[in-house]
């Protein structure tokens, strides 16, 4: 049962802002597992705590109490230092607005962190020629970024994200700065990355559409877990229907609202 | 890739950065410059007053690199939070901090070296020209280049060391400190906003700008003629105004901008809303960094003030001391082996000798009670009139009767007019004065007195004759070899020769050269007001520069404000007319405090200079000749941030 290996454990984490007597409690008591394989979204509106749940899983931010195993190793305890080898060696982000280095070609991006990890050159160039054809931006790459589209831009970050093979792939709000279509192309990759490249990711996101393309999706609301629902043999349109039902449960959707 | 990286950034960089590139550049050149100066035998060796130019330089210099320092410091500073983003992606890429900071080392790095290189042959360039200038000075004949002096060299390359050791060592200490999520979220964080609450904010206008005045009223009471100006009060002063400036930076722009939206005229006027809003959100955001550049620009125009007062009192002091070429007080019978003597190596355009006689009756010396002199001292009105002839001056004429008192004007205030009224000379005439001026009074015409009087012609029967003076008029203008011939031919004991075979002599109260005064006055002065402007130069460009960057990453930041003026129907003229207004704000309002404390402060010290400049109201002229000469350059940095904003915001 190889699939079913714990990749990410998540025990009673707590991330409390401010100090004195105002104490803003952003993330308070969540515990949950990701497995290997898994396609996760965190759902909750604006403030709920998902970015910041998100962050303190990625190592950007720091926690207040609580721990999180990623493959076994306790990285609320590791160093400053150890963290740049632990997100290079176990972690692929990818961000809402992108977060490409505008100095550096398509190509160049995607192979940034291959290149630090003094991976053998050749190597490094079949293996961004095989991501990108598979996400289609194969013709891009000779590219800057200020070159080309929002989506092609998402795909890019989305290579750079898995090049290193990563245990866990993290996104936050993926589709926010991208219109319908780009969108869609960009979870369907998303998801033939889980499918084909079996590919674990947790990504946060406030957008129902985005958050049926997954397979589990957690609902957090004031820095707790609301409620939490599988897709399991549901078509994506009943999975839709279904994360519409919890979020009217928990007091309406950003999307939906505006 | 770390390195590929870099080079690009750094390249990218070049293209944002260029005016604080050209800034830097003129910085190392001009510290350089006067390094091959100062360290110049040549110049060194001009006159005996340079000998502590070199020392002055160190002095300045280690202020330069201050205020070099500042500007790295804080373009580095502002590079890096311009960057934190793309920071915070590299630590997310797992790119470890060292790396980062080493990377981010190395492109300042090589900004600066490269700015440093171009210095080298730029201020060698310019030390030349400023050579060519002092060797003018005096009158010397400039044959060879300024020799490339290694020492200077070694030194530039020490405060150029300085300058980036304490420049990188802060930027690393404050990439050692960043986290991830600070990188990432950095763009978002502004200078903090210091008072917080509106009515203290109000308050502390109020308060800040009572205590500068305070401290201005307070600095002008310790400067008058009589009284020693007292130096804890004069710090204190300093320091209030220091604190002052600092205040009003911090409260002014909400103090304006409550006015501008409080009367509804004004803020539905035109573009108001917009200037105003724009400035003040920008003005809050760097409030610290504005009051310390307006302190640089009182310290730049309040040293410029002193430099040119100085100047002023030096140039009168010529003017006082030597207005002829040459005037020399003699034995009569010695005149015409001088005139020969001068005639050797000049055209001599005229001569006058007249007597001066004394006068017993000590009219004048009893009121001021000097003891060493004996008697005072009478000229005839012919003679005096072809004086002021000689001088440029209109000639005066005296009755039978009358005498006038032309003396310093120091005197003006001592000498009770009433006691000499009427005086008896030792001859038994009776006079009545006429006139007392101290307007174009010369110590060359009495030596050691401070005032003369002049008699019609035949008061001066049966007074003994005191000195005989000789004054040549000469084509060329002297030089300070032809006084040491001269001292050398009248005392031959007052000269030798030097190591390098120099003839120097001491100088003789007796035998007055323009040239000689020239050389020891104003060599001296011109050296002194280069460095003065020297300065004041890399002051005003720093604050350019600062305000440079600043506007032109505004114009990319908030590029979408004038996209959506634009898109509002503003057409591009009446945008750039809002451009040139908010910029122009920017740019005067770290202006505004500066120029009335420096107009206080020379104002003040006039009280004291006015005796010796040559009017009351000179000052202003000083004032306002240097307030245009920082606004020249100030104004060049006005231009090109105005024109890279403009070209911003179009692209």
């Amino acid at each position: 049962m190889e699939n079913m290996k714990k990749i990410l454990e998540v025990k009673n984490l707590k991330k409390y802002y401010g100090s004195h007597g105002n104490i803003t409690k952003a993330v308070d008591g969540i515990s949950f597992d990701v497995l290997k394989g898994e396609f996760v979204a965190i759902m909750g509106a604006s403030g709920s705590g998902k970015t910041t749940l998100l962050n303190t899983i990625s190592t950007i931010d720091t926690v207040t109490s609580g721990n999180i195993y990623l493959n076994g190793v306790d990285i609320t305890t590791l160093k400053e230092e150890e963290l740049a080898d632990f997100r290079r060696e176990n972690l692929g982000f990818i961000f809402q607005d992108f977060n490409l280095l505008d100095t550096l070609t398509i190509e160049e991006n995607i192979s940034l962190a291959l290149i630090i990890n003094h991976e053998d050159v050749l190597k490094v160039e079949q293996k961004v020629d095989d991501i990108a054809k598979k996400l289609g931006i194969g013709d891009i790459l000779n590219k800057f970024p200020y070159e080309v589209s929002g989506g092609q831009k998402q795909r890019c970050a989305c290579a750079r994200a898995l090049i290193n093979e990563p245990k866990l792939i993290l996104a936050d709000e993926p589709t926010g700065a991208l219109d319908s279509k780009s969108s869609r192309m960009l979870l369907e990759a998303m998801d033939e990355m889980n499918e084909r490249l079996n590919a674990t990711i947790l990504m946060v996101t406030h957008d129902s559409f985005s958050a049926s393309f997954c397979k589990r999706v957690i609902f957090i609301k004031d820095g707790k877990i609301f409620n939490e629902i599988l897709k399991g043999e549901k078509s994506r349109k009943e999975f839709f229907n279904e994360i519409l039902d919890v979020l009217t449960m928990l007091g309406g959707d950003d999307s939906l609202a505006c | 890739m770390l390195a590929k990286l870099g080079v690009r950034n750094a390249k990218r960089s070049i293209k944002d950065y260029i005016i604080y590139l050209i800034t830097v550049t003129l910085a190392f050149s001009f510290i350089f410059a006067f390094n091959l100066i100062s360290n110049s035998e040549d110049v060194l060796n001009l006159s005996s007053v340079m000998d502590n130019f070199k020392y002055v330089m160190y002095f300045v210099n280690a202020f330069i690199i201050l205020v070099v320092c500042f500007l790295i410091n804080y373009t580095t500073k502002f590079m890096f939070s311009k960057r934190s983003h793309e920071f915070g992606t590299y630590m997310v890429l797992g790119i470890k901090k060292k790396q980062i900071s080493r990377m981010f080392t190395l492109e300042n790095l090589f900004l600066g070296v490269f700015a440093f290189l171009v210095s080298i042959p730029v201020g060698y360039l310019l030390s030349c020209l400023f050579s060519l200038i002092i060797m003018n000075i005096f009158d010397l004949p400039y044959q060879v280049l300024m020799d490339f002096n290694s020492n200077a060299l070694l030194l530039s390359i020490l405060y150029f060391g300085i300058i980036y050791l304490i420049a990188l060592f802060l930027s690393r200490r404050r990439i050692k400190k960043m986290k991830v999520y600070d990188l990432l979220y950095l763009e978002r964080q502004n200078e903090k906003n210091i008072i917080k609450h509106k009515h203290i904010r109000n308050i502390g206008f109020i308060i800040s700008l009572a205590l500068g005045i305070y401290a201005i009223y307070l600095f002008d009471g310790e400067f008058h003629i009589g009284t020693e100006p007292n130096m804890g009060t004069i710090f204190l002063c300093i320091g209030m105004l220091a604190v002052s400036i600092y205040g009003v930076t911090f409260t002014l722009a909400d103090f304006i901008l409550n006015l501008v939206l409080k009367s509804k005229k004004l803020k539905y006027s035109s573009d108001n809303l917009f200037v105003a809003r724009t400035f003040c959100s920008k003005v809050k955001t760097m409030s610290f960094t504005l009051g310390t550049l307006t302190l640089l620009i009182t310290l730049t125009l309040v040293s410029l003030n002193m430099s040119s007062l100085f100047k002023g009192m030096f140039d009168y002091q010529i003017e006082l001391a030597a207005p002829y070429d040459i005037n020399i007080n003699d034995d009569k019978t010695k005149f015409p082996e001088y005139i020969s003597l001068v005639d050797e190596d000049y055209t001599i355009l005229e001569t006058f000798e007249y007597d001066a006689y004394e006068d017993s009756a000590n009219n004048i010396l009893n009121l001021i009670g000097d003891t060493w002199r004996t008697s005072d001292l009478v000229i005839p009105l012919s003679s005096y009139n072809q004086l002021l002839k000689m001088k440029g001056m209109d000639p005066v004429s005296l009755d039978e009767g009358e005498y006038l008192l032309h003396a310093t004007r120091e005197y003006k205030d001592t000498l009770d007019v009433d006691e000499i009224e009427n005086i008896t000379l030792s001859n038994g005439v009776d006079l009545h004065l006429k006139e007392f001026r101290t307007e174009g009074y010369t110590s060359s015409w009495a030596y050691g007195y401070g005032y003369i009087i002049v008699v019609p012609d035949r008061a001066t029967e049966e007074l003994t004759v005191s000195e005989s003076h000789l004054i040549i008029d000469t084509k060329e203008d002297t030089t300070e070899e032809l006084a040491n011939e001269l001292i050398a031919f009248a005392s031959p004991d007052f000269c030798e020769e030097n190591e390098y075979g120099y003839q120097v002599c001491y100088s003789l109260s007796n035998i007055v050269v323009r040239g000689q005064e020239e050389a020891n006055n104003n060599g001296f002065m011109t050296i002194t007001s280069f460095v003065f402007y020297y300065v004041a130069f890399i002051f005003t460009a720093v604050v350019g520069t600062i305000l440079a960057i600043q506007s032109l990453s505004d114009s990319t930041k908030y590029k979408y404000r004038y996209t959506v003026l634009r898109k509002l129907g503003v057409r591009d003229k009446q945008l750039f007319k809002t451009v040139r207004k908010q910029l122009l704000l920017f740019f005067l309002f770290p202006l505004v405090y500066p120029v009335i404390v420096s107009i206080c402060t020379i104002t003040s010290l006039n009280d004291l200079f006015k005796l010796i400049l040559a009017n009351d109201t000179v000052y202003l002229v000083y004032f306002f000749s240097n307030l245009i000469l920082f606004l020249m350059i100030y104004a060049i940095y006005f231009m090109a941030t105005y024109f890279g904003f403009k070209k911003n915001i179009m692209e």
